[in-house]
């Protein structure tokens, strides 16, 4: 029973790494930035949990909408005062600034919440169930699930409310929406606020699997980098998609080859598909 | 069938930084007239809209309904009720037919956006019936058509419709002058700016002509379309 225990973990995580990179996914798509700081968001997502859960005492769960929210404002200010600055211009600047994004929110976060790390331990932290033999961890289960439910709401705003047909057509024609009286610095920022929200969730859901610290952000980055490009950056659902299958690779990596060579498999998943199918997956948002 | 003057351009100067464009345009729009604004490439005609949709500054008179556009911003002239059909269409084409026409209504809070969907779905029946197709993949006639029906969404009290014919079949463009006449008879003032004259003439009451930056010719288009002027540089000799 080791391999459909490790398949089954495999998916269980790879939820989690969809959601880490659905709001990336979804900033690159309508945006066109390369958001080198969304592993520092996801990380400052788990440090809100973390501390609304320590400090008040709140279940860490009902603490994800909290986050959520205090991620919205904090990545809708980010891109209101300082991204809307690069939007449209050339890739490099993007990559820059987000990449200085990047440096200074993992050493503001070091010197606020030391190096130390930390785990996101409610009391049902450690308990499970069986379904066939398998061990289902309730934790992993929630949070694939909450990775889910998350991916739906985002593609149902995106499809389906007005707010979603905007974003869309501000992304396929600025001048056009403009003359029809869509304010894009205003929809930047609210697209940018639901990718920094959802990376919040994801941060929280990942101090409650594994640890915080300062640094984990350039991993997660990376991580949701491959992830939007093998999922596309059109469809929510094919980013848990592409989550899920990263997810799967790296632990039958870890079964077979050996845990260090986790992150050999996910980038080498990445070229792979650049040279089997490329462009398709990463055009149009 | 003309009334008060909905639009009011006066000795109108704009241009693009250093580089002036306009040389002092008169030019007027009384509600439920449709005027056509005339002239070769490079005349002014598209700086012109420039100036009136409040994109690019400009020194001079422009009013709208009364009130003095000048310091209003593109969304503000817009939601007064002055709309643009842009030139080239500028569709959102991997939206289906009925998302562009939402988000002609993208701003309207009122509670009649479903009745201006029947309504610009009797003017243009070839959308209702594509409704659900991605506005890119028609004909360059059907996105124009698609492109008036989002601005009529919008609810316009003047319809500017920059380059309408550009690229489309005769046969198209007398659709789309035909469409133009039952838009006016529903109480939408309509300025069309045209390089074809012919179809400009076709449907307009009243036309202005202009050459490097100025008014040159203006009147009905009965008369227009007699002087000599006029008719050795746009309508050629040929009777």
């Amino acid at each position: 029973m080791v391999l459909p225990q490790i398949l089954l973990n495999g998916v269980l995580l790879g939820g989690l790494y969809g959601l880490m990179a659905l709001g990336m996914a979804l900033v690159w798509g309508v945006l066109n930035i390369v958001n080198l700081s969304h592993g520092a968001l996801i990380m400052l997502g788990g440090y809100a949990v973390y501390f609304l859960f320590t400090v008040t005492g709140l279940d860490p769960f009902a603490a994800l909408p909290v986050a959520m929210a205090a991620m919205f404002a904090f990545g809708y200010l980010l891109q209101r005062r300082l991204l809307n600055l690069v939007v449209r211009s050339a890739l490099l600047n993007t990559l820059l600034i987000t990449f200085g994004l990047d440096v200074v929110l993992t050493y503001l976060a070091q010197l606020a919440f030391t190096a130390d790390f930390r785990t996101i331990n409610p009391t049902y932290s450690g308990a499970n169930f069986a379904v066939a033999g398998l061990t289902v961890p309730v934790v992993r289960l929630a949070a694939f699930g909450i990775a889910i439910a998350l991916a739906a709401t985002l593609w149902f705003v995106l499809a389906r409310s007005p707010l979603g047909r905007a974003i869309r057509a501000t992304s396929q024609n600025l001048t056009a929406a403009r003359l029809y009286g869509v304010d894009p610095g205003s929809l930047y920022a609210v697209t940018f606020g639901i990718g920094a929200a959802l990376a919040g969730a994801a941060g929280g859901l990942y101090g409650m699997v594994s640890n915080l610290t300062p640094y984990i952000g350039a991993e997660l980055t990376a991580k949701s980098f491959v992830i939007a490009i093998i999922g596309g950056l059109s469809n929510p659902f094919n980013v848990i998609l592409g989550g899920v299958f990263v997810g799967v690779a790296e632990s039958l990596a870890a079964l077979y080859l050996g845990p260090t060579f986790t992150n050999v498999v996910g980038f080498g998943l990445l070229v792979g598909i650049l040279v089997v199918r490329p462009s398709p997956s990463i055009r149009a948002a | 069938m003309s009334g008060e003057e909905l639009l009011t351009v006066g000795a109108l100067h704009a241009g693009y930084g250093a580089a002036p464009v306009l040389f002092g345009v008169d030019l007027a729009v009384r509600e439920g007239e449709i005027v056509s604004l005339v002239g070769s490439n490079g005349a002014g005609k598209t700086t012109l809209l420039r100036a009136i949709s409040r994109t690019i500054p400009a020194r001079g008179v422009l009013r709208f309904a009364g009130e003095d556009l000048l310091p209003l911003s593109p969304e503000g002239a817009f939601s007064r009720g002055l709309v643009q059909v842009p030139e080239g269409r500028q569709l959102f084409g991997r939206m289906s037919v009925e998302e562009n026409l939402a988000m002609g209504a993208h701003r309207r809070r009122d509670g009649r956006v479903k009745a201006s969907f029947e309504r610009v779905y009797a003017l243009f029946p070839k959308l209702a019936e594509r409704r659900r197709q991605l506005a890119g993949n028609m004909s360059g006639g059907e996105q124009q058509m698609c492109a008036m029906a989002r601005a009529l969404m919008a609810d316009p009290r003047l319809l500017v419709v920059d380059e309408m014919s550009l690229g489309l079949a005769p046969v198209i463009v007398d659709l789309l002058l035909a469409v133009l006449r039952d838009i006016r008879a529903q109480g939408v003032t309509v300025l069309l700016v045209e390089q074809d004259v012919f179809a400009a003439f076709e449907v307009a009451d009243r036309a202005y002509v202009m050459e490097t930056g100025r008014v040159v010719r203006e009147g009905p288009v009965t008369e227009l379309a007699h002087d000599p002027a006029v008719r050795d540089a746009y309508l050629g000799a040929a009777e």
